[in-house]
């Protein structure tokens, strides 16, 4: 990993999507248990009962369900939990 | 109806009681060892990895019973050379995937920092919830502190006896007769895990105000290019 570095130019990449926030993604999988699932969306983001368990049907029928997005570093943070408490998830960048 | 394991003190106090066979207990207190006992050589590959490179992080010096395969290891891995000896380190079986997954699965180079960032922090969290376990698998009475250490612990379990049993579905109605000594295993986990959730769903707080209007709409739609999280096409035989 690079040390962040000090430049007047703008990193490319970075320049094309300053923005966009990233999504983080957690993926359907046959082992979690639903009603686990629901518990650690409440207990990690402080949803509703009927928030996380609307979310954790959209894991379990459409394959995946965005749940939290914001900039890189915090999306980074969320997926570290749900990687402590056995989820799969992902970030993506939107706008890609 | 089947008498509940895990219950609220009655005395009033904080935590649960704990009603367990001596057979439950002694297998709550084996399990969670044998994981341990991987994840510990695990953590060392990745402490012998690590010294020979930039970004070393070996920050447990104390651990004098683990020097001697330390050594062992890095022996074998010399020949390979720095790029092999980072790989051995970060490559997993099969069976322990599910506890390390990817958080940049279409981003090699994000990924391996991410790794580096936050594998041994992920690694110390699931050693130390399955030791959690294995110690107070005799208690009669846990604190919540405790009891999340159970939740986490037999849910790592489930998760590496799940991918070893290659489970496809979890509705009960695919349970197969006769059952393996590890099906059985899994599905009695499963049922004290249901139990965990329920009783320290008791004591969640209550949602965060805003909370519920901050959970973004997907903005793709459709399943991110067919591609799981680990970057395996998306399985079409869904629900």
């Amino acid at each position: 990993m690079s040390a962040p570095v000090e430049t007047e130019r703008p990193i490319a990449d970075e320049a094309l999507a300053p923005d966009f926030p990233w999504m983080v993604v957690v993926w359907n999988d046959p082992i979690n248990l639903m009603s686990y699932v629901t518990f650690v969306f409440q207990k990690l983001f402080g949803y509703s009962k009927a928030k996380a368990h609307r979310l954790m049907l959209d894991v379990h029928y459409k394959g995946r369900a965005v749940v939290t997005s914001g900039p890189r570093e915090r999306a980074e943070m969320d997926v570290t939990r749900l990687h402590q408490h056995g989820l799969w998830a992902t970030m993506e960048q939107s706008g890609q | 109806m089947m008498r509940r394991r895990i219950t609220r003190r009655r005395d009033g106090k904080p935590g649960c009681t704990l009603r367990l066979s001596s057979a439950e207990r002694a297998l709550l207190a084996k399990l969670p060892l044998e994981l341990e006992l991987v994840l510990s050589s695990m953590a060392a590959a990745i402490d012998s990895a690590g010294a020979g490179s930039d970004d070393a992080g070996g920050d447990e010096t104390g651990d004098g019973d683990g020097a001697g395969s330390d050594g062992a290891e890095g022996a074998g891995e010399e020949a390979g050379g720095g790029a092999a000896r980072r790989g051995a380190a970060t490559e997993l079986p099969p069976s322990l995937r599910r506890l390390f997954p990817t958080a940049y699965s279409r981003d090699e180079e994000a990924e391996a920092g991410f790794v580096a960032m936050a594998r041994n922090e992920l690694l110390e969290h699931h050693r130390q919830a399955l030791k959690t376990l294995s110690a107070t698998a005799e208690a009669t009475t846990l604190s919540d502190e405790e009891t999340q250490g159970w939740l986490a612990a037999v849910n790592d379990l489930r998760l590496v006896l799940g991918t070893v049993l290659d489970v496809r579905d979890t509705e009960p109605g695919v349970m197969q007769e006769p059952m393996s000594n590890q099906m059985a295993v899994y599905h009695y986990l499963s049922a004290l895990e249901g139990e965990l959730v329920e009783y320290l769903s008791m004591s969640l707080p209550e949602p965060t105000p805003g909370a519920d209007d901050q959970i973004p709409t997907d903005p793709w739609g459709e399943p991110l290019g067919g591609l799981r999280w680990d970057g395996t096409p998306q399985p079409t035989d869904g629900p």
